[in-house]
């Protein structure tokens, strides 16, 4: 109803299908690199502003739907809180065996490390490629290859690319990522890989380990590129096929990496 | 010239809309590709020839600000406003309320085709370094896939109200800017 009489160039077409092809086959890291620098450089105020407004509003519309349970939340938080003061007392044992453990497995807590707090800005919006862009770049000292991490020590990727104020870091479900992890309470060890957003799949997990389900999955220091010690998820089920020469776990991430809105770099240890 | 810069500038936010805004207010955060349904719409609406460069460049501003591989939007888009531009001449009709639905299709069947050769590209050049779908299955989970369908239906809609005033924004500058 609107058209025109179509004509195209069927050459050109073709020409521009064979330039493409060889941009994205040959990958010319260097050249795109400097232009989506600029262009991340123009983008910046504008998605931290929206990226905070639309979190904001995400967070107005739980609050409103979670008025509705107030009252039967709070039932149940005193009944809980009644529970919880019991049990406050016999924490303290355990958390004094807490610290030998800690040090007997070399987990890494926060302090160990100097940190760079940073917003989320920004993030892959179709989950071909598990990302977050965050609000901390070149000029805050943030470095291709550092970990990223939330709450008390929980691995959610690793910084990629670097720009001026930003940096978009890799998340573990990235089918590029790749790291060396060791079952807590078993010893196994393994590599994590990414599964395209879904997950996280622990493999080469030699078949005299053991790995159990709801097993806690930590950082292994091998490779050299993740201090050991940082918590990556737990084991949802294990496919131990006596056939095969390795095991294989489907992992649950310890977090959902969809709601970060802040997360920390770690620069270096302290 | 200033109204070219006003519709590159429209792709460059609308993919930090998508990217930055969106994707916190959409279940599985996974967002339809806005730029894609204006191009869907506007290759279903004028032709080819005059919307190629902007499949292009709307391709360009996905790929730059949604840190993908440079290439693998702009050569999508301009498939998929390829084959949006060579059915609609066949399925368009006069009948306003029709066509809406037809386009509506077709930007489905559109943002589907995208998303999967842009995962062919990409398992194409990560066959080297042996990256593959593993055990846990598909791209497309059946939830996921409703939901997404749902939400780029209801976002299709409004695109498809607001085209309208778009339209009127731009129209003494189409003709100028056919390539």
């Amino acid at each position: 109803m609107f058209k025109n009489n179509s004509f195209f160039n069927i050459k050109k077409i073709l020409l521009f299908l064979i330039l493409s092809s060889l941009i994205i086959f040959l990958n010319y890291q260097v050249v795109s690199y400097s232009i989506r620098k600029v262009f991340m450089y123009v983008a910046y105020p504008f998605q931290k502003i929206s990226f905070r407004i639309s979190d904001e509003t995400r967070d107005i519309y739980l609050t409103l739907t979670s008025i509705a349970n107030l009252k039967k939340q709070n039932a149940e938080l005193i009944k809980e809180n009644n529970y919880l003061l019991a049990q406050v007392a016999s924490r303290d044992d355990q958390k004094k065996e807490n610290k030998v453990l800690r040090e007997q497995l070399r987990l890494a807590p926060r302090d160990k490390y100097d940190l760079e707090t940073a917003l989320v800005i920004g993030q892959d919006p179709r989950g071909l490629e598990s990302w977050l862009i965050i609000d901390k770049g070149n000029r805050q000292g943030i470095k291709k290859g550092m970990p990223v991490i939330v709450a008390e020590g929980i691995l959610v990727g690793k910084i990629e690319e670097v720009y001026i104020n930003s940096s978009k870091v890799t998340l573990l479900t990235n089918p590029r990522s790749s790291i060396n992890v060791v079952d807590l309470e078993t010893g196994a060890k393994g590599v994590l890989v990414g599964e395209y957003s879904l997950g996280l799949a622990m493999n080469m997990v030699e078949q005299a380990e053991v790995l159990n389900v709801g097993d806690k999955i930590i950082t292994s220091d091998l490779g050299g590129i993740f201090p050991r010690g940082l918590l990556v998820g737990s084991i949802q089920q294990s496919n131990s096929a006596s056939d095969k020469l390795f095991q294989q776990a489907i992992i649950i991430p310890q977090v959902k990496y969809a709601n970060l809105s802040v997360v920390s770099v770690i620069k270096q240890k302290k | 010239m200033s109204k070219k810069i006003a519709l590159i500038s429209l792709f460059f936010f609308l993919v930090i809309l998508q990217k930055s805004f969106l994707v916190n207010l959409f279940f599985y955060n996974s967002v339809p590709d806005i730029s894609l349904l204006v191009i869907i719409i506007w290759s279903a609406k004028k032709s080819f020839r005059s919307m190629w460069i902007w499949a292009l460049i709307a391709g360009f501003m996905v790929d730059i600000l949604s840190l993908s591989q440079i290439g693998l939007s702009m050569v999508s888009f301009l498939l998929v406003a390829f084959l949006v531009d060579y059915l609609s001449k066949k399925l368009l009709t006069d009948n306003e309320i029709i066509d809406f639905f037809i386009i509506m299709l077709l930007a489905i069947a559109g943002t589907f085709l995208a998303d999967f050769l842009q995962l062919l590209f990409f398992q194409i050049m990560n066959f080297s370094s042996g990256i593959e779908v593993g055990i846990l299955g598909s791209m497309f989970p059946i939830n996921k896939l409703l939901v997404y369908l749902t939400e780029e239906s209801l976002i299709f809609a409004i695109i498809y109200g607001c085209q309208k005033k778009i339209e009127n924004i731009f129209s003494r500058h189409w003709e100028k800017v056919i390539v």
